[in-house]
């Protein structure tokens, strides 16, 4: 067959020599450089012998996009000629061995990576979803890794491709924006595919009472003769007794505090996004809120995930003496019985949870706790206050 | 941290069975209908699984030595650690404190890299100790600062730097690279540059060093290309008429850790010493796989805890004692008691470290500098509390001996005191019977939590951060009016549904008959785990303990300031 092969191809007889001597065994990729020695060669090959299967373990197969399960080497020209050219071309230790190699390549684990194709884990795009949680340790090591939603934890709520959004390119997005609202919102936005019009970061602050009053924006229009804020450029005094002051609300030490922010999310429940959103970019000293307020701070919020309370507003409860047993007449305190004071009187607060504990028949409103008074909740649903107001005073 | 990566099997017969299974299912007629328990083909198989077994073990290894949560090797760390902006450094030296003063009214000047301090360890071996960074002056007021173990001096050492690579080498890695002075000389004028950090002007005239570390020693870099900006330098070149010299100190490690005498010298008589520590042959890889992605994610400023942890480890300025990642806690006011909002304290696991320790105070200076305007960071005194934990032990054989197994609980907690322990039972009563198997049963009679505070002449609160029961608060002995007697708990208000105790009074009763001696001395709130004790009640030069017992009896958490310190007896003894 060598001699077949030098006195039809002298230019390749040294090249082949060469080669075998070196267990080297050329391939049709290296032997045909050319179209042209190409197709003479298997035109010759198939005039010759009219059986081109004997020589198929020599003509390599030409290389094309290899199947997932297949070893990317050539293996059978790793054999010396002679073995490869025994059995007809069909060497069963050839055979094997290539075999051996295809289920390396991905028999071993099934995993995406094999020490054929470590470089997958350099690249954060190619890393395996398993493996993501190891990049994070070192770029993102506050992210609570059981997060990751994989095959084998199915319950995480993150998927990896938002992980990956995440990672690329952190320092610059994310650490350099830190504990700013955009940080909040490249998080959720990179983690959850939501975007930026969907989450609110408002502040308690603004609704809480200060001593001058507290004149915000927000409670603006109660009153029709009063000018907007930022149209009142001629001296309007504000009063310290009237609607400004009774609708704000008094500090708890919790959520209406200096400290406070409040993150709402339309469509996603807080529990969702709480655990991963805190330690990446929450700051510390600050009291952080999750889904709660929607009725004051704005946005479209599920309340199933929120206990519901009320905030007691002076403007309601202008109408109570320490002495005042039971609840005054709704529209009392509309018809600005009080001077300043327009609100609808709400309920006798016995309804709470933890004033109802204490309250006995003839209880007034003074003996109640103004710490339990500072949030009002009802754990049987019973908000008599809802609702109240003071149309058709 | 995350476990070990194991992206191939190293199990012979299972890799072994897979390759027979993936034979036997091939599409190839000749695979699939060879009887593979033949001697011949099994001799195959047997070598193409090891084969396997040995590419498998080096992929794991390439794979686990690529991540920083998973490597082992030195070297590959100092690798993974240049992209998150951190030095892994070579040894460090024992370090200690010495408070001291001139020997006379006269100033004297402690020469740095120079003058010495002689200490002894506890194991009597004797040490060098030498300042660094600036000379030191002394005069009659005492002064406290930091002294390092070193083996070797290298004092104003001149280095060459290669021009073309504004590169110079410093071989070896038993040098503590934290203790270097660089000091350039140009045109007769002498400068001392500083490492690279990101609060430090940089532009073409900074005069700046970066630190590169290899296996073989650490490489100064110097106007060092921007990677944005390629007409402009990180820091000034160095000119071949410049002379650059370094001083640092060559140690001992661990060696030289725990020595706590320090000599007096010609130039200081020492007035107090704090013990040494910090000293190792080779990098806390574990100190710094915790905090490298904090620092990196910090990104100079302290905005979230971590941010704050890991500041603090990259400051250099931690006292002396504090060298592992579980020695410093950080809380934001909104998870202390009571809440403190707008402010972040900051506790170091040595009880003996007050606020106006020195070294704790550069730190906070420290971290202050990176904090957002507005939120305070601040230094809260660590507290022992004390778990007195009485356990049952039921078939312990005559050999076993009850202290070893008091020993391994308490070694278990206490080895040294940590932050944000929890203490759960039933990790005990598996620590004892995996330790002594022996023993065919364990379990907990009781556990109490013990507090010890001076007295004030203003009420002094206790915070056992735990829901507790009543009628288990209960003093040490003290005097009071004269009388030895105990301070016990007595519950004034119950919860109308549960019956449960909500607060109680504080009184004092005598040791000798129990009869009562004062009435409200104190008060409790039992949910939220709260002892008051009024003012001038207890003493204020010695400490008195407080024990509760905690409705819990399963599951504690110690947070905040709370170190644990596990106190174990069997059966009350």
């Amino acid at each position: 067959m060598l001699l077949f092969f030098k006195n039809k191809f002298k230019n390749l007889e040294s090249q082949l020599v060469d080669d075998l001597s070196n267990y080297k065994i050329p391939t049709i990729s290296t032997l045909t450089t050319s179209p042209l020695v190409q197709s003479e060669f298997e035109t010759v090959i198939n005039s010759t012998t009219n059986n081109n299967a004997n020589f198929t373990a020599f003509i390599a197969p030409q290389i094309s996009p290899k199947p997932v399960c297949t070893y990317p080497i050539q293996v059978e020209d790793m054999f010396p000629f002679w073995l490869k050219n025994s059995s007809n071309g069909q060497s069963n230790l050839i055979l094997m061995t290539k075999a051996y190699y295809d289920w390396l390549s991905c028999g071993v684990t099934g995993s995406s990576v094999s020490f054929l194709n470590l470089e997958k884990l350099i690249d954060i795009a190619t890393t395996p979803d398993n493996l993501l949680k190891n990049k994070l340790f070192s770029y993102i090591n506050s992210f609570p890794s059981e997060q990751i939603k994989t095959d084998t934890n199915p319950t995480g709520k993150v998927n990896p491709e938002n992980v990956r959004n995440l990672l690329d390119n952190v320092r610059i997005n994310l650490y350099t924006k830190k504990g700013t609202e955009d940080s909040f919102k490249l998080v959720l936005q990179s983690l959850f595919d939501i975007t930026a019009d969907k989450i609110s970061i408002s502040y308690p602050k603004r609704y809480v009472m200060r001593l001058n009053g507290g004149r915000f924006d927000w409670m603006r229009n109660e009153s029709s003769n009063q000018e907007p804020y930022q149209n009142n450029t001629n001296g309007y005094n504000p009063q310290l007794v009237g609607s400004y002051l009774n609708h704000s609300i008094i500090q708890d030490n919790d959520l209406w505090q200096e400290y406070s922010y409040v993150l709402n999310i339309s469509d996603l429940p807080a529990d969702n996004y709480k655990e991963i959103v805190r330690p990446l970019v929450h700051p510390a000293g600050t009291k952080d809120f999750y889904n709660v307020r929607q009725d004051i701070f704005n946005n479209i919020f599920d309340s199933s995930s929120v206990l519901k309370y009320e905030i007691p507003i002076i403007k309601n409860y202008a109408m109570y003496s320490i002495l005042t047993s039971s609840s005054p007449n709704v529209c009392d305190t509309c018809n600005d019985i009080v001077t300043g004071v327009t609100g609808p009187p709400h309920v006798f607060p016995s309804w709470d949870d933890e004033i109802s504990t204490k309250y006995y028949s003839g209880m007034t409103f003074g003996m109640i706790n103004i710490g339990d008074f500072l949030r009002l909740t009802s754990i049987s649903g019973n908000y008599p206050n809802d609702g109240i107001s003071c149309t058709g005073c | 941290m995350n476990p070990q990566i194991n992206i191939s099997s190293l199990d012979f017969d299972e890799i072994k069975a897979s390759l027979k299974s993936y034979l036997q299912n091939s599409n190839t007629e000749e695979l699939n209908s060879y009887n593979y328990e033949g001697s011949a083909i099994n001799l195959l198989l047997n070598v193409f699984s090891y084969n396997t077994l040995y590419y498998a073990f080096y992929a794991n290894m390439i794979a686990n030595e690529m991540f920083l949560d998973t490597a082992q090797m030195e070297n590959n760390f100092v690798s993974l650690l240049k992209p998150l902006g951190v030095l892994l450094p070579g040894a460090s030296c024992s370090v200690g404190e010495v408070t001291a003063t001139s020997p006379t009214s006269t100033q004297t000047t402690i020469t740095s890299y120079s003058d010495y301090f002689i200490g002894t360890t506890n194991t009597g071996s004797v040490y060098r100790f030498y300042t660094i960074g600036d000379d030191i002056t002394l005069n009659t007021t005492a002064k406290t600062f930091k002294v390092y173990e070193g083996s070797a001096i290298a004092k104003d050492l001149p280095v060459s730097v290669d021009q073309t690579s504004q590169k110079a080498f410093i071989g070896g890695t038993q040098i503590d690279i934290n203790t270097l002075t660089v000091k350039v000389t140009t045109n007769g004028v002498t400068e001392t540059w500083t490492s690279y950090n990101n609060t430090a002007a940089v532009g073409p005239d900074a005069k700046v060093y970066f630190i590169d570390r290899t296996s073989e020693g650490f490489y100064l870099l110097f106007g060092k290309r921007s990677i944005n900006d390629f007409a402009n330098n990180y820091g000034k070149t160095i000119n071949p008429t410049d002379i650059v010299t370094v001083s640092y100190i060559i140690t001992n490690g661990d060696l030289a850790n725990k020595t706590s005498a320090f000599n007096s010298n010609a130039k200081a008589t020492v007035t107090s010493t704090k013990i040494s520590s910090g000293g190792r042959a080779t990098p806390d890889l574990d100190l710094y796989r915790y905090s490298a992605p904090k620092i990196f994610a910090a990104n100079d400023r302290a905005i979230t805890k971590d941010d704050y942890i890991g500041l603090l480890f990259s400051s250099q300025l931690l006292p002396a004692s504090i060298v592992e990642s579980k020695q410093i806690n950080v809380w934001g006011g909104e998870d202390a008691e009571p809440k403190s909002y707008g402010r972040v304290f900051i506790s170091f696991a040595d009880e003996t470290l007050t606020p106006n320790n020195y070294a704790v105070k550069n730190s906070i200076s420290y971290i202050k500098k990176k904090s957002a305007v507005s939120i305070l960071p601040e230094y809260f005194q660590p507290q022992i509390i004390t778990a007195n934990i009485d356990l049952r032990i039921t078939g312990m054989p005559s050999t076993t001996n009850s202290t070893n197994i008091k020993n391994t609980v308490n070694t278990y907690y206490n080895n040294p005191y940590e932050f944000n322990v929890t203490l759960i039972t039933g990790e005990i009563v598996n620590l004892l019977l995996q330790t002594y198997p022996t023993i065919s049963g364990v379990s907990t009679n009781s556990i109490t939590l013990k507090l010890e505070v001076y007295g004030s002449i203003t009420d002094r609160n206790l915070y056992y951060q735990t829901e507790i029961l009543s009628g288990f608060v209960k003093s040490d002995n003290i005097t009071y009016l004269g009388n030895t007697v105990y301070l016990l708990d007595t519950p004034t208000k119950y919860d109308p549904d549960t019956q449960e105790a909500v607060e109680g009074n504080i009184s004092a009763y005598k040791v000798s008959d129990s009869s009562l001696v004062s009435g409200v001395l104190g008060k409790v709130q039992y949910k939220s785990g709260i002892v008051t004790i009024y003012g001038n009640v207890l003493s204020e030069t010695v400490k008195t303990g407080i024990t509760v017992k905690p409705k819990n009896q399963s599951v504690l958490v110690f947070k905040n300031e709370m170190l644990l310190k596990a106190n174990t007896t069997i059966d009350g003894l």
